[in-house]
């Protein structure tokens, strides 16, 4: 883990708040994640649709997992994309504030040097989210199939989750 | 080494002449002595705050001038025999005679007014 | 030799640097001068390419690349370094990125000025700034060093040792490109004044040949700036309505 650490810095531009930058990404993985959580209330509405007095009614089709899941795909996906534009933004900006630095970076020997600073972190980060959410939309394919009464569960789920 | 605190450089007239001037009076009056080393290029110019090309164009002169001799690399020596000593004398009291006569023409004091003044300042003390 | 020929930026509303035609042998003091606008800074910018402009740049025969970057350093008023990070950050982000890195100058440098080495470049003061801003480009171990207005806001005493301390240290494949306003101030200094006007080089002197002719550098800017000396006593004449 320390070593893991240790390399962090050398990701972003030097002096650039990175555990910051690690920071807001947790808080809005977090909160991302809270809000990939209305699956459940929508799933369990449904679901409970399918049930009179206990007892599951006839001829009862569960709603497709697909339109379930879509918001919680697309937040995901937003918020990588998002997530990426935004902390690259800041880190090219972070040359120009204060003083500028801008001016060392565009003479160093290494041309793409500048550019790996301010991108790498950013894409790494934002290809966690989607892993993240990736990892999510499977937990939830897990309950939407292992908790919903298997008659009512018409076949296809998951390939159509990927039809957009 | 050949010091040169005294030097203070004014836009009169070019750098490199001052330079030369100053070693000059130095040796004229006696303060620098026959084979005192002289600071390198770069340290004088450093010191002095100017252009190392015009210390190389002061120690050019004064080389051609015979008043100094260069060794090995970056090294210079003053040269000032009595023979050397005694005709820079003679050039800078001469330079400075000729100064006061034009000053003097310039005011329209005749020769023997100026005689008269110089008669008159000589015992005064500094 | 670092030679410039028919080098012209244009932006949207005006030329800033109009054909501009130079050769810089190494080991020499050039004084860039020219009024606001005269296009001092494009012209530095335009040579280590952080700004695109038409024209010829090479360096020792090749064209600017990244194999030659680092023959050229660069010293700027508004400071090309990173807040946030101290002096020694500095000095181990140079030493990695940049082979020719002096350590020992970066070393001596710091002390003469005494400068701080472990606190964050935003606590320094304005001439601390400058200073550190002038050690690094210094320091990279450069054969050219480009400095643009490097001494706004240092006190005059700082300026002369620096003068000093710069003739001391140049190796002579080592050549200092400054521009400044302080034309009186590196008259002695330089040996060599370029003189930039509207983005067009108006003037081109050795100091030493000016010397010969009798004629002190300022003498000489004013002259070619066509300078009008009586400018003050008309000026006062208008506005004060008397005969000066």
């Amino acid at each position: 883990m320390k070593r893991f650490n240790d390399r962090l810095p050398g990701l972003v531009p030097p002096g650039f708040p990175w555990r910051r930058e690690l920071g807001i990404f947790g808080a809005m993985a977090a909160m991302v994640t809270l809000y990939s959580m209305r699956f459940l209330i929508s799933w369990s509405y449904e679901r409970q649709l399918l049930f009179r007095n206990g007892e599951l009614l006839e001829g009862a089709v569960m709603k497709d997992f697909a339109p379930l899941i879509h918001p919680v795909v697309i937040s995901y996906l937003l918020f990588a994309a998002v997530f990426f534009a935004v902390y690259s933004a800041l880190g090219y900006a972070y040359h120009w504030r204060g003083a500028k630095p801008v001016y060392l970076m565009r003479r160093m020997p290494d041309r793409f040097y500048w550019h790996r600073k301010c991108l790498v972190m950013p894409a790494a980060l934002a290809l966690c989210a989607i892993v993240w959410g990736l990892v999510i939309v499977h937990i939830y394919y897990l309950i939407y199939i292992c908790f919903t009464p298997e008659q009512c569960v018409a076949p296809g789920q998951w390939a159509a989750v990927w039809r957009f | 080494m050949v010091s040169f605190e005294g030097l203070r450089l004014n836009s009169g007239s070019p750098i490199y002449r001052q330079i030369v001037l100053y070693l000059k009076k130095g040796i004229a009056s006696g303060h620098i002595a026959d084979g005192e080393e002289l600071p390198s290029r770069r340290v004088l110019s450093a010191l002095l705050g100017v252009n190392p090309n015009t210390v190389q164009k002061a120690f050019g002169i004064l080389e051609e001038e015979g008043m100094i001799r260069s060794h090995s690399g970056a090294r210079s020596f003053v040269k000032a025999d009595s023979d050397v000593a005694g005709r820079i004398r003679m050039e800078l009291t001469l330079e400075q005679a000729r100064a006061l006569a034009s000053s003097m023409k310039q005011m329209s004091v005749t020769r023997e007014q100026t005689l008269e003044l110089i008669d008159r300042v000589w015992g005064e003390e500094e | 030799m670092l030679e410039l020929k028919n080098v012209r930026k244009r932006y949207a509303s005006q030329t800033a640097l109009y054909d501009v035609s130079l050769s810089l042998p190494r080991g020499e003091i050039v004084g860039l001068f020219g009024e606001n606008g005269a296009g001092k800074t494009t012209f530095m910018k335009c040579v280590l390419g952080l700004v695109r402009c038409s024209g010829e740049i090479t360096l020792d025969g090749q064209p600017i690349c990244r194999k030659n970057i680092s023959s050229l350093s660069f010293a700027t008023s508004e400071h090309s370094f990173f807040p946030d990070l101290s002096a020694a950050a500095h000095r181990d982000f140079y030493r990695e990125h940049f082979p020719a890195f002096s350590e020992k100058r970066f070393k001596g440098l710091m002390e003469f000025f005494s400068l701080p080495l472990h606190r964050p470049l935003r606590t320094f003061s304005t001439g601390q700034k400058n200073q550190i801003e002038v050690i690094l480009a210094l320091c990279q171990g450069a054969d050219y060093i480009l400095m643009d207005e490097p001494f706004s806001g240092n006190d005059l005493f700082n300026r002369e040792d620096f003068y000093r301390l710069l003739l001391g240290i140049l190796e002579p494949r080592e050549t200092v490109i400054l521009s400044t306003h302080l034309i009186e101030e590196v008259s002695g200094f330089v040996g060599r004044a370029v003189l930039l006007s509207k983005g067009k080089v108006v003037g081109d002197v050795s100091v030493s040949r000016l010397e010969e002719e009798g004629v002190s550098l300022v003498d000489h800017i004013k002259q070619t700036y066509n300078y009008r000396s009586d400018r003050v006593s008309r000026a006062l004449k208008e506005l004060t309505g008397e005969e000066q």
